[in-house]
This record gives structure tokens, sequence and C-alpha cells, in this order.
């Protein structure tokens, strides 16, 4: 239960926190270290010709940013909210004419031997941005007008990003709808889409005779609970329920489905002749609309990219991906991640991560080599250090009396989150493969101190707020 | 007004339930885990067991292809591509520091201790444009930067990959220096361009061509597989399991091509392109009984020069000419239509046949010819009005004379083994789609409104060379495996009989008059006899543009007792003549004589007493060899010689008037001899009689040895160039 408390040593940062971010870094580095490690004598890795010894000059710089985040004026964030969403936006469009492309998309700004993503701007904005924007009086999501606006607001920067293209970067700002959800946007919105994209992803995983025979027979279970002796006719539907998905699957499916529908019309014309007219107008419209959008998700998918259609297959599909090509990255993983065991093969000692069978090992997968060389009692662990941040973050939030600071930080936790979700669920094939980075843990300066600014300036804005 | 106030609780249940779908998500990423790690557990683990051991595939040698003597046409030899990894080193010495403490003091860091040496060696042997301490600056940064596949040489030796083996540091072996070498096979045709087009090679945007596509499945063997484990990214160890599988070597082929007589007819077919500034041209040879072809050479101009580009003897399919009109001829006679001292008259090489103007190929001063005389002197009208009389009196008779053209076997292909072959034409009569007309049959009498390829109009001269036997002819005469036959594919029948055998007896007649009293005249010699066909085929007969004419001459010799049949085609002389006799025929002859000068088969057997030596000049002067071979030689042969020394020594002969000195050449077991001039197996027993270990290059004879002759050595290695 969370519950908005008080603190009595306001004005101080929340250790709790900074403890968190300690730990991740830390476990981040040594995991990096590890895949560079390779036997080489210790003093060497530590130079600048390694990530590992990159990745701790960014660790310098990201705990010089945090400082500095935290020795500022807290106010400065709220009033130049709409500036850093402009800025972030303007260096979307410009990244689109003056960026550097690499590996195909044209995401990045090169200055000298340095890169950075606009996207990573633009995320710190828009999350500023829609705290400030939800923090207004006269915005209220349950009212139409303001939740367009604060779509928009969320929506305009993935569209640009998608010129990119990185549909990683882009996918990260659908996490806003999580704040979005807190601050009372119609949840018969979030059913609707998360319905459609269930339906969507049983058909492509089932196919439309399989997902059709289930729209059917919870089309038929609905009606016929509206009839007298229900119980009966209940039982009935579930007994054609279970001989039907028999038959579907063993291939006599146009029949099966010709005959449901048919007695599907039959019930709706008793129902109506039983003056219930209203109830099996929405119900059948519903099982058309479903109908359809199973029908057309195979044409969708056809139009998508033919990359992007391999990456859904490696995802639903496994079974028809080439164990060396498409298939190889997620199969890699989760060999390095299933050879662990309970207590891993020992620091330093990974040698599937480290003979370069797994790919992207210091970044996007980075998770690989602590399932490897620290089984599951390592997974768990950070796992487990993960959802405390979460769960951390919440209470953080929900103790802030500024609402401003209450959804900036619950914006931070949405990001943080998704971050979490698709990064570590790609390496163990439950999500597709978008390569975006896991916060904290994976290489790379621009990620770190990305998220370095936003969680300190959850820290801060927390060091500061209002007591009861 | 605060709107979150409103509905405290209300928001309040919303950031539970997102709580709760992160905890609930979470616990599905934690299932999942379980799921990789135990449920699956075993099967991921075995998955990444074996992943670090892979079979790697041991390439098989691909077969040679030889000449009829066993001499290399084609044949495979290793190269090396040399790679380092510099970090193999530091990881050695520090497993090595780890197991024993002692390590350092007993041993070191062997790359520290052998980098100057090392470095000074690649400077010197493979990387010659560095200097030493800059390849020891390069090797120091790569290792520092951890790369960890540098390339030293590309492409270098057998010989050179053994000495860059013994090179400071890599002299520890591939897994404690990081040296690597990639084995690779480069196919060598040792004697280049010769019969390049008939041996073949592989290309990369085209299918195969030659021999080595035909008999590809024999030459390539059956790769090897070899099981390794992985222990770091570049090193591996094989693991010695039975499951390894030797690659299995390819088998060569033996071709029928002799190596001299092919360079013998390159050489003349090019010597004739070029005074004549032809276009494209081919010659070939056959042996008349079994059909072996002993040398098919295809030339075509490229810019100034003319290289092997196209095999046009076994593809290209054009009108012959006047070497068709001994079918035509044969055919008269097989039907006995005619005999051959009837008079045509052929109007002074001017007439309209069939309502179209025919002319010979020069105007001449003969009201009338016999069959005979047409024949040789090559009279379009003469023939083709003998053909007309004999078959063109109604449509069984001209369906007669196809018939005969096909039983010469002369509308089919020879099947000869390689690809590529292109299929005559020989029309059937009042088919349209074939364009038949009137003018057909005359036009077929005299060589046009057919094609057939060089090859086919030779397997048919062949065939009456040898009687009337058609053979097929052939490149390949067996599989060999380990210096072993393994298949032969003996001479091939192709038509027991095309002709009864006193038309093939006339033919052979008429193609010996061509010689004597013909168009062939003045190319006849005293020292042996040949028989065969000009034709000088106009390649643009009816069109706009003139003088475009393919010279030819098919024929054989001796004329009595046929040995090699010869195929001699020019197309496009624009220089020096056009005619067969004068741009084809001199290439037939050069390459007949030097065939007979060599070839024992015309060689006189020897009997005491004969003179040998009728000219100073025929004595051997500067030949090596070994002293008691050439006594026993010059005794058999009755001429006078000298040799100081032992018989075992190698001498040079030295021609005098009418004897020979022999002169040892290494007359100190420890002086290096003089090997310039040598073959190869010579040169290498001279040096290696004197303890001295050889490193080749090249091919062909000595022309160059690094230590010079005289020097005194002692087990030193020296190095020969061969051109």
């Amino acid at each position: 239960m969370v519950k908005s408390q008080s603190h009595k040593e306001a004005g101080k940062v929340d250790w709790v926190l900074i403890s968190i971010y300690f730990a991740l870094v830390s476990i981040g580095w040594f995991m990096i270290y590890a895949v560079s490690h390779d036997n080489n004598p210790s003093n060497l890795i530590l130079s600048l010709d390694y990530n590992a010894g990159r990745q701790l000059v960014w660790i310098g710089v990201s705990l010089f940013v945090l400082f500095f985040v935290l020795a500022f004026d807290e106010k400065f964030w709220r009033t130049f909210a709409y500036g850093f969403y402009g800025i972030g936006i303007v260096l979307l469009i410009l990244v689109l004419f003056f960026g550097k492309v690499i590996n195909g998309q044209k995401a990045w700004f090169g200055i000298g031997m340095f890169t950075f993503q606009p996207a990573e701007i633009a995320k710190f904005g828009t999350c500023l941005a829609l705290a400030n924007l939800l923090s207004d009086y006269k915005i209220k999501l349950t009212d139409n007008r303001s939740a367009l606006v604060a779509t928009a607001m969320v929506l305009f920067p993935p569209l640009l990003i998608m010129f990119q293209p990185d549909a990683g970067s882009a996918l990260v700002f659908f996490s806003f709808f999580i704040l979005m959800y807190r601050e009372g946007l119609n949840s018969t919105i979030y059913i609707i889409v998360l319905s459609f994209a269930a339906l969507f992803i049983t058909s492509l995983l089932f196919g439309f005779d399989l997902t059709y025979f289930f729209i059917l027979i919870t089309g038929l279970g609905i009606l016929a609970y509206q009839l007298p002796n229900r119980l009966y006719y209940m039982i009935t539907v579930a007994l054609t329920g279970i001989g039907g998905f028999i038959a579907v699957n063993s291939g006599s499916s146009k029949e099966i489905l010709i005959a449901l529908t048919l007695i599907l019309l039959v019930l709706a014309a008793v129902l109506v002749f039983r003056k219930k007219m209203q109830f099996v107008f929405i119900i059948s419209s519903l099982i058309v609309i479903a109908t359809m959008t199973s029908f057309f998700s195979n044409f969708v998918f056809n139009i998508l990219e033919p990359h992007q259609q391999e990456r859904i297959n490696v995802w639903l599909h496994p079974e028809r991906c080439d164990p060396r090509g498409s298939l190889y990255n997620v199969l890699q993983s989760k060999m390095a991640i299933g050879s662990g065991g309970l207590a891993g093969k020992g620091f330093l000692n990974g040698t599937l991560t480290k003979l370069n069978y797994v790919p992207e090992q210091t970044t996007d997968f980075i998770f690989c080599t602590v399932g490897e060389e620290h089984g599951f009692i390592g997974t768990f662990t950070v796992i487990g250090i993960y959802l405390f941040l979460l769960i951390r973050l919440s209470i953080v939030a929900e103790r802030q009396k500024l609402s401003f600071a209450r959804n900036y930080i619950w914006g931070v936790a949405g990001i943080l989150f998704f971050h979490f979700l698709i990064n570590i669920g790609m390496t163990m094939g439950l999500v597709p493969i978008i390569g975006i980075p896991l916060p904290f843990v994976s290489y790379g300066g621009s990620s770190l101190i990305g998220f370095t600014i936003l969680l300190g300036v959850v820290i801060k804005l927390d060091s500061v707020r209002e007591k009861d | 007004m605060n709107p979150t106030l409103d509905n405290k609780s209300e928001v309040l249940r919303n950031s539970n339930i997102v709580l709760g779908v992160f905890s609930i998500l979470a616990v599905i990423i934690i299932a999942q885990v379980i799921n990789i790690g135990v449920v699956k557990g075993e099967h991921y683990r075995e998955l990444g067991k074996r992943q670090s051991v892979k079979a790697i595939a041991i390439e098989a040698d691909r077969g040679k292809i030889i000449a009829d003597n066993g001499e290399l046409l084609a044949t495979s030899m290793p190269f090396y591509d040399v790679y380092f990894d510099p970090t193999a080193s530091r990881q050695y010495v520090n497993e090595m520091k780890e197991k024993d403490p002692r390590f350092m003091k007993k041993v070191g860091d062997i790359f520290a201790k052998n980098i100057d040496s090392l470095s000074y060696c690649i400077s010197k042997y493979l990387i010659p444009n560095l200097t030493p301490i800059e390849v020891k600056q390069w090797l120091v940064r790569k290792r520092n930067q951890n790369e960890r596949f540098l390339c030293l040489a590309k492409g270098i030796s057998h010989i050179k990959m053994k000495q860059v083996k013994e090179f400071p540091l890599f002299r520890l072996g591939r897994n404690k220096s990081g040296i690597i070498f990639e084995r690779k096979f480069k196919r060598i045709r040792p004697y280049g361009d010769l019969a390049l087009r008939t041996v073949g090679y592989n290309r990369d945007n085209a299918p195969s061509i030659g021999l080595e596509a035909a008999y590809d499945d024999e030459l390539k063997g059956e790769e090897g597989n070899r099981m390794v484990q992985f222990i770091s990214k570049t090193k591996y160890v094989p693991i010695n399991d039975l499951t390894e599988i030797e690659p299995e070597n390819g088998n060569d082929v033996m071709t029928t091509i002799n190596v001299q007589i092919q360079d013998i007819a390159q050489e003349a077919l090019q010597q004739a392109l070029e005074y004549h500034n032809a276009a494209y041209g081919t010659a070939i040879v056959m042996e008349v009984k079994t059909g072996a072809v002993k040398a098919m050479a295809n030339l075509k101009k490229d810019g100034d020069q003319y290289h092997e580009a196209y095999n046009y003897a076994v593809g290209l399919s054009v009108e012959p000419g006047s070497t068709f009109k001994l079918a035509s001829v044969m055919a008269i006679l097989e039907d006995h239509k005619m005999s051959l001292e009837k008079e045509i008259d052929v109007n002074y090489g001017k007439a309209v046949i069939c309502g179209r103007e025919m002319k010979d190929a020069e105007a001449h001063s003969h009201k009338t010819l016999t069959l005979r005389q047409s024949f040789e002197l090559s009279s379009n009208v003469g023939i083709a009005k003998a053909v007309v009389d004999a078959f063109g009196n109604s449509r069984e008779d001209i369906f007669r004379f196809v018939d005969l053209i096909r039983q010469f076997h002369l509308g089919e292909i020879t099947g000869v083994d390689i690809p590529g072959e292109a299929k005559p034409l020989i029309k059937t009569p009042y088919n349209l789609k074939q364009l038949w007309s009137r003018t057909s049959l005359p036009w077929m009498a005299h060589g046009y409104e057919t094609r057939l390829t060089p090859l086919q109009m030779l397997t048919f001269y062949n065939a009456v060379a040898n009687n009337g036997k058609m053979m097929q002819p052939r490149l390949v005469s067996g599989i060999w495996s380990h210096g072993v036959q393994i298949k032969s594919f003996p001479p091939r029948v192709l038509k027991e009989s095309i002709a009864s055998s006193t038309t093939i007896h006339q033919a052979r007649r008429l193609l010996e008059g061509v010689v004597t009293n013909g168009t062939a005249k003045k190319y006849r010699n005293e020292m042996y006899s040949f028989a065969g066909k000009t034709g000088t085929a106009s390649m643009d007969y009816g069109g706009v543009k003139r003088g475009r004419y393919r010279a030819s001459f098919i024929g054989y010799f001796p004329a009595d007792n046929p040995v090699y049949s010869i195929c001699v085609m020019i197309t496009e002389p624009k220089e020096h003549g056009y005619h067969g006799a004068e741009v084809a025929l001199p290439v037939f002859r050069s390459i007949a004589d030097k065939i007979l000068s060599f070839d024992p088969k015309f060689f006189r057997t020897y009997t005491p007493g004969d003179d040998v030596t009728a000219f100073s000049n025929q004595l051997p002067s500067g030949e090596i060899g070994v002293g008691g071979d050439y006594l026993s030689i010059f005794n058999r042969l009755d001429i006078p010689v000298y040799l100081k020394g032992k018989t075992t020594d190698y001498v040079v002969t030295d021609r005098r008037e009418s004897d020979v000195n022999l002169i040892p050449i290494a007359s100190n077991e420890n002086q290096v001899p003089d090997v310039k001039g040598m073959g190869l197996r010579d040169a290498v027993y001279a040096l290696e009689a004197t303890g001295l270990k050889v490193n080749i290059e090249g091919y062909g004879r000595v022309s160059y040895q690094d230590i010079a002759p005289g020097t005194k050595v002692a087990g030193q290695t020296v190095l020969i160039k061969l051109q």
C-alpha cells in the first residue's frame, strides 16, 4: 500500500535512491569489466582502449553531473520544462538533416569523437513538459481536450524519431501513458488499446482460424448467458469450445467455424425475439470488430518492413527462424542465461559472453553476462533492485505535494520500467528484440548520463518538497 | 483547486494498479529466468557446450590435369596467408605465471624478449616497406589495442611459410606465439596460356569452362571434417576423436593433350594470325587411329595480342566453305552418280545455277573441268553443277543427298568430352523454317547454308583418313588417383564406316590430288606426303559488306599411312592474302613439319653403320647431364666421345668437329656447381650432391642461383630460380 506520507527531514536527499543508483552502476561496470576481461593483465583493462576503462570515465562524468543537478536550483527544471521539450523537438528535426548514420539510423549527432542521441534529450524534455502540463489546474485528463493535448505532446517526438528510424527509442515514449493513467486518463482507452494489441498478437501467434474460434466461443458464452436455464447452455458452450478446439487444431476448421457462426446467428435471433435488441447489437458489433482486427492483422504484418517481420517472427514463431540467422541473438542470449544455473559460472568465468557469441554483450545484452556468470542469484538480485527502485520511486512520487514533482517522478518511473521490461524481456525472448539499453548498467556514456540526469532531478525535486 | 485532491482515493488506486502491473511483469520475467535456467536449462547448457566445439572443414586438394605424358597442365599449389595475434603471447605468459610462480625467472616475457628480432625478420622477409622499428611500433601498438588478427602476408609459398615458422617467437608454436597460417589453394597452370580454354578454369561470375568444368566431379574431391574446441576467439585445439574425416583428395585427369604438339600448334597459329592480322583462329591436331585430340589451340585478337579467349574449335559453328566439298563429292561417289572424270562446264568460273549467279574464288581460263579437277582446284561452279546434276532432278534425290551427308555423321554433334559443343546445322530439304530454297542444294554443295564446328569437320576428315571409321574426338584418356589409373576412357568409334571403301579410297586420292595438282600444290614437299582440302569461305556473301573471309585447311599426314589429322581455321585475315592455301595451309605445314621432327612415331629405326652425324651441328653443345649417361649414349651411336673425370660427375657437352668432349662441372664436392641452364631435377641432384639444401622458385630451367658457382659451402641453403 502506498500512502502519501510526510518526511521529517525534508531538504535532504533520498539516500535509498542514491544507494540503488550506485548499486546498479557498480553492477554494470563489473559486468562490462567481465566481458572485456579475457585474460588480460588488469592494468590494461582500465585503459581507455577497453570498454571497462572508458565506462569508468563515463561513471566519473555522471557523478559530476549528479552532483551538479543536486546543487542546481530545482525551479529551473519547471521554468524551462517547455523549453527543454522545444529543444528536444528542434534537435530531433535537425538530426534528420545533419545526423551521423550509424547502423542505418540517422539518430546521432557527432561532435568530435563524441556522439549523442537527441532522443535522450527529447525523452527528458517530454517528461518535464508533460509533468508541467498535467500540473496545470486547467488540464484534466478526464476532459477530452486535455487528454488530446497531452497525447499529442507525448506522441510528437516518437513520430519524428520514426523518421530516423529508431523504433526502440520511439517506443519508450509510450511509457508516459503510465503517468497519464495515474493522472486519470480514462482506463477504457487502455482496455481497448490493449485488447486490440492482444487480438493482433493472438492472431499472429495462432492464426486467424483459431482466433476467430476463440471470439465465437466467447460471443456464444455471453449470449447464452442471457437465456433461461443458463447453466445448461453454458455447459453446452463450454463442451462445444473444447470439442471445437480439438477439431480446429486437427484441421477441419472451415466446417466448425461456419457451424459456430450459424449457431451464433440463431442465438442472436432468439435473443432479438426475446426483446434484447440493444444488447445483441453491442455484442455483435464487438464480435465483428474483433473478427475484422484478427482478419486484418496478417495484412498489417505483411506491410511491415521485412526486418520488422523477422523480429516479430523471432518473438512469436522462433521455430520458423534460422538459428544461425535472425534467431541467433536470442538463442545465444538464452544459452548464456541458461548455462549460468543457480550460482553462475563465477565472475570472469563466462565463456559464451566472452567469446563474442552473444552480440552487443556490453550494451543491449549485458543482462546475459549477469545470467551466465552469476546465475539465478545474480539475475534475481538485478531484477529485485529494479523492482525496489520502481517501488521506491512510487513512494517518493506519492509523497510529493507539488503535482509537477509527482508527475515528473512517475514519468521517470515509467521510463525506467519500460527500459527494464523491454531490455530484460528481450534477452529472454519475452518481447521482440528492440535495441534499448538497460538503465545504469549498459555500457555507453550518453545513456548513463541521460539516466543520471533523469534520476538526479527526481532526487533534487524530492529533497526540496513541501512539508506537511 | 488541485484536481488530484478531488478524487484522491481514485488516484491512489491508480498508482497501486500501476505498481501491481510492474510487479506482475517482474514476476513474469523471473518466471522466464527460471524457465530458461531450470526447465530448459539442460537444453541450453548442452547447446552452449556444443557451440564451443565446431567442425572445421579440411579442404581437399583439387586433382591435377595432366598431359598425355604426365606433364602438368593444371595443378593446385598451397599458398598461405599469415596472421598474427600479438596478444596470444601475453595470455600464455599470464597463464604460466599463475601456474608457476618462477616462470618469469625461468622463461620470462617471450614477447618482450623476441620482439626486436621478430620485427627485424618481418621487415626483412614479409613487409619490406616497413623498417624493423616501424614494425615493432606497429606490433606493440596493435597489441596494446588488443587487436587479435594482424595480417602479415598473403599468398606466400610453402617454402616461405616454413621460413616464417622459424622466426623468433613464431617458432614457439601457434598457441604460444599467436602465429596463424591459413592455407589456401591457387590453381596453377605451369604452361600458362597453353591450351587454356581446353584445360579451362573457374570463373567467379560465370560457369567454369573447359576440362576443369567437365571433370569437376573427379577433380574436386571431398572435403574432410575435423572437430575442434575453441578456447578463445581465435585459438582452438583439435579434438582427437574418431569422428575426424580425412579429406578425400581429387583425382587427376589425364588428357590426350601433348604439351609439345600443343605448343607447336599454338605457336604456328599465333604466327599466322599475326602475319595475316586476323581476328581469330583455331588449330586442332587429332590422332587418326584413336580420335585423341593432341592439341587444341584457340587464339583471339585482344588489342595487339592474341589470347586463348574462346574455344572456337568446339563452340564456333559456321559455314565451312570449300572443305565441305569433300562430303559433296563423296555423296556423288557413294551413289555412283557420276564418274570423277566427267567433264563439267565451269564457264571460266562464273555461271548461273538455279537462277542465281555463282563464282569460283577466282576467275580462271578453264571452260570445262573434270569432277576431279573441280575438286582439286576447288571450283565452286564445278562441284555445285555436279551435285545439281546428280541430285537435283527429283525431290527424292534431294533428300537422298542430305541423307548421305548425314550418313557421314555431319548432322550430329561429336560428343567431345568438353562442355560447349555447338550443334551442327544440315538443312532438311523443303523445310521452310530452316529457309530451304531452290538454291540451297548447289550452295550446300560448296559449303554454305550449313553450319559445322572446326572439330566436327576434322572428325569427318579424320574418318576419311582412318579408312572410313569415324572416331569420337576426345580429350581425356583416363582418371588417375595417386599414380594409379582408376578409370580409362578408351577410343570410341562413332561410326564403323561412314561410306563404302571404294568411296573412301577415291576420297583419299582426291585429297592427295589437292596437294599434288590442286590448290595446295605450292606447299607440297619432298620429305613427307600429306593430303587435305583448302577452304576460303566468304563470310558475307550476299551481304553488303565485302571482303571478310574464313580461311581453312583440313588434312592429314603422312598421306599413305595417316597418323595425325589437322584442322586450321583462321577468320578474317586482313593482310598477306586470304585464301585457305595462303593462310591456313602454312600453319598445317608448320605443325606437321615440327611433329615429324620430334615424334618417335616418325623416327626411322637406327641401324649401326648409318652415319647419324651428317653435320657436326647435330651434335649436342652445352647440354648438361651425368657423364656416364652421355658415355653410353654416344658409344651406342658410335660417336667419338671423351670424358675427363668420373662417370658420376655432372658434365657439360663440348661439341667439336666430329666428336664430343665431356667437361665435368663440379669437380670439387664442397664447391657449388654452376647449375644455370639445367632442368630442375638435374640442378637439384647436382646441388644436393654437394650437401646443399635447395629452395626453388618458378618453372622451367635454372636462370639464377643465389650462391655463386665455385663458392665453398657446407650444408647451406641455396635458392635457385627457374624460368
